[in-house]
């Protein structure tokens, strides 16, 4: 059925939402119209309903009460794939052990002919910036090798409307600058993308219009202003004052899958209180290298000495905190009270300090009304926060955080820097900050070093 | 065409194809936990416990008003062909009637499971339930009635004791499979 480009794909009238157990609705009478070939940017703060009207566009409502009406053209309707939704966590929608497989997964559930497959398998993942054979492992892939895998998965199904959850916060800019061409190509052919986004700066070239969910859960026009970017006002820090080492590493390599080397000859030292960032672009292995400094995968040479000892996470407890670069990873108690006490909890610490202390952490994080809440059904920019809380809270010496940023919005992001840094500053905390985002400034470290071709290098 | 995007609220219960699969879960579990542990304990009434627990685990998470007779009648029907008990058809009792017990209570007791006492209340009815499927079979193969109801005591106290830590047990199930959106 032929598409009318004057007729909207697809009307959305008085929708509202309310998540079970939850005061106030999480969305109130939102309409939208989105048009062929158009390009959409959704933002908002953090947990502010972006995900929720996302998957409910997509017809995967969460669990909760609502109303309102979708209304979708003809064409729209009785296409195969009417609306692809790509989340934010890729680990949520991965389905198949191989790229190929995942991406050929949509064709099997339309009926595609296997030996058409490969070849439109491979065209998607070109698309995207791919370059993995059909038969790479998807649990070896990095987070944004992730989500270029699922953007493929949706293209190959030639969905009528794209909606992609915080690209930015999983790819790097390279990956971003291939987003954009991509998404040039889909409005060119009539395709309509809507981004939930908190940086859409790389994207705004191909941006036509902008919405903004206000906090209270109503969808207004929005305009581009700019991200507040995590600044602050430090002063570059000096290591002069800083002498014990905390952590040191000599010559390390590792291997991948393929019997690389992801990375080579790493060499570096962290004393008590130095901040040091680490960034590359997705893939090149800063999370294996985190794995690497704690114990939790075995480089395949040279030596880690971290806190006077070995790198074993059991005599790590209490010392040293991780956060992962998908908070889902580490989040497993019934509420975020109860998840941030866990780790306090182990430590033997009296009842009332553990109060206290988790007090503070939910004061110092702002997320003291989320208190009560599930972990598991915030947002992920909210799991971020509370998984950051949790690690925090124990007080460690060393603290080890893979993109700590992704998914929170500008006056979050730098909300939680600044309670990281002053936190350091006060407790003599060390900490390792990796980035898929060497083009930012990082004044509040000191030292930036960034991974490339497989080797450490200052930045 | 305009849809709505949600279900009216005063729609009936419907069984959807998620809760299904769950009630599938639950009673496959119920049967395959009886078929793990098969070690003769000499203690009355100890089926009751997975019994109980998966029973009560798929009406207290399904919104469906009959989820445990449907979990009930599917696991009984497994375990009639398993030959649990020596029974035959009387097993398929035996699970409708806990099953039955535990639907009729979580419409007339509050919070559907999630506090202990009134789970474990739950839990001890739908256990006492095997005296009745008991003193029937008894009853069928000739027993002598005053025997058949001493017997029939022993079982159903015994059960009602399993069932009661089967109920206990459930809240704290519930409470994480809730966390984690696996229920609403």
């Amino acid at each position: 059925m032929q598409l009318d480009e004057q007729a909207p794909l697809l009307r959305m009238r008085k929708a509202s939402f309310r998540y079970p157990d939850a005061a106030e609705q999480v969305l109130k009478d939102v309409d939208l119209e989105i048009a062929p070939g158009c390009c959409y940017c959704l933002t908002g703060p953090t947990g502010s309903g972006k995900t929720t009207l996302a998957r409910i566009l997509s017809g995967l409502a969460p669990d909760g009460d609502g109303g309102g009406e979708l209304e979708f053209a003809p064409a729209v309707a009785s296409a195969a794939m009417p609306v692809g939704l790509v989340l934010q966590d890729p680990d949520v929608q991965l389905l198949a052990s191989t790229v190929g497989a995942e991406v050929a997964f949509g064709l099997e559930n339309l009926g595609v002919e296997p030996a058409a497959m490969p070849e439109r398998v491979s065209a998607a993942l070109t698309a995207v910036g791919l370059a993995k054979a059909h038969d790479f492992p998807v649990d070896k892939l990095s987070m944004g090798q992730k989500y270029r895998v699922l953007i493929a998965a949706h293209l190959v199904m030639e969905a009528r409307l794209l909606i992609l959850d915080e690209p930015g916060a999983q790819l790097d800019p390279e990956g971003l600058l291939q987003l954009r061409g991509l998404l040039e190509r889909l409005k060119a052919a009539g395709i309509a993308v809507l981004l939930c986004e908190h940086r859409p700066e790389p994207l705004l070239a191909v941006i036509d219009e902008f919405w903004q969910l206000t906090g209270d859960g109503r969808l207004q026009p929005g305009r581009w202003t700019g991200t507040a970017v995590p600044s602050g006002s430090w002063s570059v820090p000096s290591c002069a004052g800083l002498s014990e080492a905390l952590l040191h590493a000599e010559d390390l390599a590792f291997q991948g899958a393929d019997g690389q080397d992801v990375w080579s000859g790493v060499g570096l030292e962290l004393r008590r209180g130095e901040r040091m960032v680490v960034t590359g672009l997705n893939g090149t292995g800063k999370t294996t290298l985190l794995r690497c400094l704690l114990g939790f995968l075995a480089p395949s040479g040279g030596q880690v000495s971290i806190l006077d000892g070995l790198p074993e996470p059991g005599r790590l407890r209490g010392r040293v905190g991780l956060l992962f670069q998908n908070p889902q990873s580490q989040l497993f108690e019934n509420t975020v009270r109860e998840e941030i006490s866990f780790a306090l909890k182990r430590l033997g610490l009296a009842r009332s300090t553990i109060a206290e202390r988790v007090s503070q952490v939910l004061q110092g994080f702002g997320i003291e009304d989320l208190a009560e809440a599930s972990p598991h059904k915030l947002s992920y920019g909210q799991k971020h926060l509370v998984a950051l809380a949790a690690v925090l809270a124990p007080g460690p010496e060393l603290l080890l955080l893979d993109d700590p940023l992704a998914g929170l919005d500008g006056y979050r992001s730098q909300e939680v820097l600044e309670l990281l840094v002053r936190w350091s500053d006060h407790h003599n905390m060390a900490l390792i900050w990796t980035s898929h985002e060497p083009d930012l400034e990082y004044p509040w470290a000191h030292r930036v070093l960034r991974l490339e071709g497989g080797r450490l290098v200052a930045a | 065409m305009a849809r709505r995007i949600f279900k009216p609220r005063w729609q009936l219960p419907h069984l959807s194809l998620k809760d299904a699969l769950f009630i599938g879960f639950c009673a496959l579990f119920a049967v395959l936990v009886r078929v793990f542990f098969r070690i003769k304990l000499r203690i009355s009434g100890r089926s009751m416990l997975p019994t109980v627990f998966f029973l009560m685990l798929a009406r207290g998470s399904v919104s469906y008003p009959f989820a445990a007779i449907f979990a009930g009648l599917l696991a009984g029907s497994a375990a009639m062909f398993v030959g649990f008990a020596k029974q035959g058809p009387m097993v398929l009792l035996q699970y409708f009637l806990v099953a039955a017990v535990i639907d009729g209570l979580a419409l007339l007791l509050p919070g559907r499971f999630r506090h202990p006492v009134w789970s474990g209340l739950t839990g001890a009815l739908a256990g006492f339930s095997k005296f009745f499927s008991d003193y029937a079979r008894n009853f069928l193969i000739g027993m002598d009635a005053t025997v058949n109801l001493q017997l029939s005591l022993i079982e159903g106290a015994g059960a009602a004791l399993f069932g009661l830590l089967a109920g206990l047990l459930l809240p704290v199930v519930l409470r994480r499979l809730r966390a984690y959106g696996v229920i609403v």
